[in-house]
């Protein structure tokens, strides 16, 4: 088909060649300056699309990581502090097992005791350790220290004030990791394993499980002696003084002058004319104590016995006298609300016995009973301390557990959460350079299609001058 | 021999070329004229005459001026060009709206909204920190910001559309006026008998110019006037052009009408099309979107923030954000039912827990209200707020909610568990408890019930008046109709978990209760003669650890057997869910020593002390666990504790006392001053799947409406490059037939000018020999 072309046609398409290159060299220029190629969203839709989503996931990344750095360092500080708290009960222990040694004496102990006593007060100061405004140990109740000393019926004790759980933190998609311990759980966990005796009275656990937690003193005191005697020989003092808790076999032998009771070492009887009767203490094989009168003692051998009645109690004030064939006896301390059972058939002697409610002991608790027995103001015997020391002892190795137990899970999450942290820094960087991919101009290419279209725009430029002066006018004369 | 045709024959020519001419010269004329179409003369021969006894033609006859135009090629021009300019418009306005949202670069909406999120969880780090919490509020400022210019710029897009359809219809109406008289000049010029071409010329352009506007169609009738339909309505007629306007509706859409139509014009192309379909994207649907993305996220946030508590504890005081609005013109908001009392957001059917904290004691109270929108009317639920202790409800002059504690007091709605689930002591408590079975109970009219204790004896008769339904009565009717007459027996009724449970009002092993007698024993579960007593030391459940369920959740305790805790062999609890599943089943028997925590799912363990507990004489005791305060979400559309204010992209801000105190941000899900949820689910907003959003994310649904827009705008533009290759073909073929060469027109300067002096040399020939003639005579 013959195409008749006109000037304004010839003019108007050299008019529109030029405004295309143009807009072409434009749109180039505008993506090597913004060093994108997508700079508003109609320049490549699908691109757009994918761009803004990776951004999404982008601020999903930084929120993530920056959540766990922080996480990781409040769970790090948690770890080395429960690795102190470690440190110190394991100063104690050393200390405590010193003091069973026999060979310490009153003052010896007493020095351990105040050792002990400074090493649990940098315990409480550890558990309630305050950084950046925060108790480390507070579970989710922030306002108040953890740990307080609260005076109850004459004792300090350390009660757990602090919140159960504690603050989270979210470390990915519905991944959301605690950031501490409450300390209820290092230091004050309760998981009874059964109540224990301390074996002073011979004071044993009955058949029922008991309530309570910590530690309970259960006083056996006895309350009088009744016994077949002769040969001159009488209860001193009506029996007051007297330790022993049921029958005794009583020995006097009169040829060696010397007396004992049950099982227990002779005791040699002074004579008259030594001065230092009337009174002999005679003791039995469990250390308890009968006292006679042997200021009108024939010197005639004698056979006897003797029977201690005792009662019980739990809170001191009120007593249950004992028959000494209950085997679960219940005793009430009105002010703690512990409820023990006792099995009363073994106590031997009177004294007081520590009642340990297994695992259920706070480590402060622990550790204020361990000074308190060290001090011994109560005038214990070395056996009685031991057997009472060796009871605390085994509540605190089992707080030392807890303590360890708690700082490696710390430790377990202060590394799983570096681990998440190492995926999200990957992962950033893999979005970065799919982000790249994505919106960032191919400088080689621009600057190609930017010479490209230069050097069409000046082709196109100087032929259609050329072009634009050919006319018939030119020629016709 | 007749020289006077010879001469006429020459006279012809002379005038037939020196027509040619002068059209040749109108044509360079007219070579840059837009609409021209090039003219030439029409010659014919003359017929021939009988001269001299042979036929000799005439000469020349020119004709008419005919015009090289190819009208079809005009129409598709017309309607490519209403294409282009519809288009164009479209293009415009798209990009105006795409740079308005400013995606992808920081001042965007979408990174705004990162931010905000991105600075929950820096705070949920460290809740208490000042800069951190002021920088919470500043995000929210910042996308509060952001949908204000947003909402403002498309309001100044649409005026400005506006504005631009406004003149594009007075250029309409011109172009029209011009067409009808064009119209009557030609008809008038054609009576004649010669074309107007000229004039069709001009009309022709005229109808271009008009389908840049709008989508034209144009008959030409007989008589040779141009009737111009527009979008299927007359815009020109045979004898008027009818007036078109423009009326601005009110939600900023424009309506064009033609006089005489009642229906509104629907140009399907042209400038005016696109601007009318710009004028209702930019006041309608995308105005539409970002406001359901600000109404969306504002309730997003608000559900996560009210059930959330400061850190400074629970509210003395607080008023609502929306206010409620009168619907029946009684000036009364109290008689509106929830679901219809004009709020912009939607309350849904659910519980609402409010808790009272007594600030010198520590005690917390816990009251759960039931709602239900479309029952529940406010002035029901303001009087049910009012009558828990210590907090008074009232709603304010413009309608808002107001709550205010007593003094010493503090209230939240959070989501707290009561640790002691045996409020009532009816699971192995210190008083004689007796429980019955599960509710509804099948009762009869006149049945009673005697119920004896150490202090005396009482007879319940239960009267139809007492129930809604006597045959399946619930738990609570029963226990309120025994807690009427039972009179000063030492004794009342509880209902825990579904069930009565009589219980003495003294403890321990002196109080005894029975079930002694009655028709209504059977119903309600008792046996004749059944009696309990009270004993020294209580089972006190206690529940420890933080409820990680997703909904909320009852769980009751039922004894399997009877015996003592930790001291009868065999003896468990069974614990059952709100749906009457049974969850777990606890061993309590010898092995267990009391106050060890036994866990029964869900994060929570209960644990139990020394007590006598008995499946025969009913203990049961229940708890509330719960994972959200506020199921009904009315907190959220009153905006009680809200964190933002506002129901579209305008009124969107941060509340204002947030603002002025950043300490009044939420940051405790369930009260405890070191807990974080509820800035955790703030954070989270942005994973919440809207329903009206079809189910996606704010972000994502944004994300997509950003895309749209750019994918609309790009497809526009490269219909709009393909369009104007189109438009250039069509141009090239009518230039190629009604275009101007001018070199072609010079060679027919030359042609003409010939066959002038070529016809003068005739006529001049012509006259010699008339004079030769002359001479002879």
């Amino acid at each position: 088909m013959a195409v008749r072309i006109s000037q304004s046609q010839f003019f108007s398409v050299l008019g529109s060649n030029l405004k295309s290159n143009y807009a072409k060299l434009a749109s180039l220029q505008n993506q090597i300056s913004s060093g994108k190629r997508i700079n508003r969203p109609s320049d490549d839709p699908l691109g757009a699309s994918v761009a803004l989503a990776i951004r999404n996931s982008q601020s999903d990344v930084t929120r993530y990581s920056a959540a766990a750095a922080d996480a990781r360092t409040r769970l790090d500080e948690a770890a080395s502090l429960a690795t102190d708290a470690n440190t110190t009960l394991s100063s104690v222990r050393e200390l405590v097992v010193r003091g069973l040694n026999d060979t310490m004496d009153a003052s010896a102990r007493k020095t351990l005791a105040t050792e002990i006593e400074q090493l649990g007060k940098e315990l409480l100061r550890i558990a309630n350790t305050k950084s950046e405004g925060r108790y480390v140990f507070g579970g989710t109740r922030t306002s108040g220290a953890p740990f307080a000393e609260v005076e109850s019926g004459g004792r300090t004790s350390v009660v757990w004030q602090g919140g159960a759980g504690s603050a989270k933190a979210t470390i990915g998609a519905g991944d959301e990791v605690e950031i501490g311990l409450p300390g209820s759980q290092l230091f004050a966990s309760f998981k009874p394993t059964g109540t224990k005796y301390a074996g002073v009275t011979g004071a044993a656990a009955g058949t029922s499980n008991d309530q309570g937690s910590g530690f309970e003193q259960l006083i056996v005191r006895h309350d009088a002696t009744t016994a077949t005697l002769g040969a001159g020989i009488a209860l001193f003092n009506g029996g007051q003084d007297d330790t022993i808790v049921g029958a005794r076999a009583i020995e006097v032998d009169g040829a060696s002058s010397r007396v004992r009771i049950g099982n227990g070492t002779w005791t040699s009887i002074p004579t008259a004319a030594s001065g230092q009767r009337p009174d002999v203490t005679v003791k039995d094989e469990f250390g308890a104590v009968l006292q006679l009168d042997f200021s009108s003692w024939t010197g005639a051998d004698f056979n006897g016995s003797a029977t201690g009645s005792a009662s019980v109690s739990l809170d001191g004030t009120s007593f249950t006298a004992v028959t000494l064939n209950e085997t679960n006896l219940q005793l009430t301390d009105a002010t703690t609300g512990s409820i023990v059972h006792v099995n009363t058939t073994r106590i031997v002697r009177s004294g007081q016995d520590l009642v340990t409610f297994g695992g259920t002991a706070n480590a402060f608790d622990t550790l204020q009973g361990i000074v308190a027995d060290l001090r011994n103001d109560a005038g214990l015997s070395t056996q009685e301390l031991q057997k009472r020391l060796g009871a605390r002892l085994t509540e605190l190795d089992l707080k030392h557990d807890d303590v360890l137990v708690g700082a490696g899970a710390l430790a377990a999450r202060s590394a799983r959460t570096a681990s998440v942290q190492e995926r999200l820094g990957n992962r950033s960087i893999d979005l970065a350079g799919r982000l790249e991919a994505v919106e960032d101009v191919d400088l080689t290419t621009a600057v190609l299609g930017i010479t490209k279209t230069q050097q069409t725009l000046e082709l196109v430029q100087a032929t259609g001058s050329k072009l634009l002066r050919t006319s018939l006018l030119d020629y016709l004369r | 021999m007749s020289n006077i045709s010879s001469l006429n024959v020459g006279l012809k020519a002379l005038l037939a070329a020196q027509s040619a001419l002068d059209t040749a010269g109108h044509n360079v004329a007219n070579a840059t004229t837009p609409g021209y179409s090039r003219q030439e003369v029409l010659m014919s021969s003359s017929g021939s005459q009988i001269l001299r006894g042979i036929a000799v033609g005439s000469g020349v006859e020119a004709g008419t001026v005919r015009r090289l135009a190819d009208q079809f090629i005009g129409r598709r021009i017309a309607a490519s060009t209403g294409m282009l300019n519809y288009l164009d418009a479209r293009v415009n306005g798209l990009s105006h709206i795409e740079s308005m949202l400013g995606e992808p670069g920081d001042d965007g909406l979408s990174k705004k909204m990162q931010k905000l999120f991105a600075s929950f969880s820096n705070l949920a780090a460290d809740p208490s920190e000042p800069s951190v919490r002021q920088s919470v509020v500043s995000s929210g400022i910042d996308i509060a910001k952001r949908f204000h210019s947003l909402s403002d710029g498309l309001g100044e897009l649409s005026r400005d559309t506006r504005t631009e359809i406004r003149g594009s219809v007075d250029a309409v109406n011109a172009l029209a006026s011009r067409i009808s008289s064009l119209n009557r000049s030609i008809g008038e010029f054609e009576a004649g008998g010669d074309p107007a071409n000229d004039m069709r010329d001009q009309r022709d352009q005229a109808i271009t110019e008009l389908g840049a506007y709008v989508d034209v169609r144009a008959y030409e009738s007989a008589s040779g006037s141009l009737t111009v339909q527009v979008g299927g309505q007359l815009l020109v007629g045979p004898v008027n052009a009818y007036k078109m306007t423009s009326e601005s509706g009110t939600t900023g859409s424009v309506v064009l009408r033609i006089a005489g139509h009642a229906a509104p014009l629907q140009p399907r192309s042209g400038s005016l099309a696109g601007l009318l379909s710009i004028a209702d994207d930019a006041s309608g649907s995308k105005l539409d979107e970002i406001n359901s993305i600000a109404h969306n996220l504002a309730f997003q946030l608000n559900r996560a923030h009210s059930t959330g508590v400061p850190s400074g504890g629970p509210f003395r005081s607080l008023v609502g954000a929306y206010s409620f609005v009168d619907q029946d013109g009684d000036n009364l908001v109290t008689d509106e039912t929830l679901a219809h009392a004009g709020l912009s957001f939607t309350v849904s059917s659910g519980d609402l827990r409010v808790s009272i904290t007594n600030k010198t004691t520590g005690e917390v109270e816990t009251t759960r209200i039931a709602i239900d929108p479309e029952t529940m009317t406010v002035g029901d639920l303001v009087s049910q707020l009012d009558g828990i202790a210590h907090l008074s409800a009232s709603v304010t002059n413009d309608g808002k909610l107001d709550l205010t504690a007593d003094p010493g007091f503090g209230f939240d709605f959070a989501q707290r568990m009561a640790t002691s689930p045996d409020v009532a002591g009816t699971f192995g408590g210190a008083a004689a408890n007796l429980g019955g079975r599960q509710e509804p109970f099948t009762m009869t009219a006149g049945s009673t019930l005697q119920i004896t204790t150490g202090v005396g004896t009482s007879t319940i008769t239960f009267n139809p008046s007492d129930f809604t339904n006597i045959a399946a009565a619930t738990a609570e009717e029963v226990a309120t109709a025994v807690n009427a007459q039972i009179g000063s027996i030492g004794a009342r009724a509880v209902v825990v978990g579904g069930r009565v449970v009589l219980q003495t009002l003294t403890q321990g092993t002196s109080a005894t209760i029975q079930t002694t007698s009655g028709s209504a024993l059977t119903a309600l579960g008792f046996t004749a003669g059944q009696s309990a007593a009270g004993q020294a030391s209580a089972a006190t459940p206690t529940i420890s650890g933080t409820y990680s369920g997703p909904t909320n959740q009852s769980f009751t305790f039922v004894p399997t057997g009877d015996g003592v805790i930790g001291t009868t062999s065999g003896l468990g609890v069974d614990v059952f869910d709100g749906t009457g599943n049974k969850v777990a089943t606890l061993a309590v028997g010898a092995d267990y020593v009391p106050g060890t925590a036994l866990a029964f799912g869900s994060g929570l363990s209960v644990s139990f002390q020394l007590g006598a507990i008995s499946k025969t004489n009913g203990s049961i005791a229940s708890v509330e666990a719960v994972a959200d305060a506020d199921t009904s979400d009315v907190l959220a559309a009153l905006g009680v504790n809200a964190l933002v204010t506002g129901t579209d992209a305008a009124s969107f801000e941060v509340r204002a006392d947030i603002v002025d105190d950043p300490s009044r941000l939420a940051t405790s899900g369930t009260g405890a001053s070191g807990d974080n949820s509820a800035l955790l689910a703030l954070a989270n907003v942005d994973e919440v799947a809207i329903d009206s959003m079809d189910g996606q994310t704010v972000s994502t649904f944004y994300a997509a409406l950003v895309v749209s827009i750019g994918s609309d705008a790009s497809s526009t533009q490269a219909m709009y490059d393909t369009e104007e290759t189109v438009m250039a073909s069509l141009d090239a073929r009518r230039q190629s037939i009604s275009g101007v060469n001018v070199d072609e027109e010079l060679i027919d300067f030359e042609r003409y000018q010939q066959a002038y002096s070529a016809a003068a040399r005739f006529l001049s020939v012509v006259n010699q020999v008339q004079e030769e003639l002359m001479r002879l005579i």
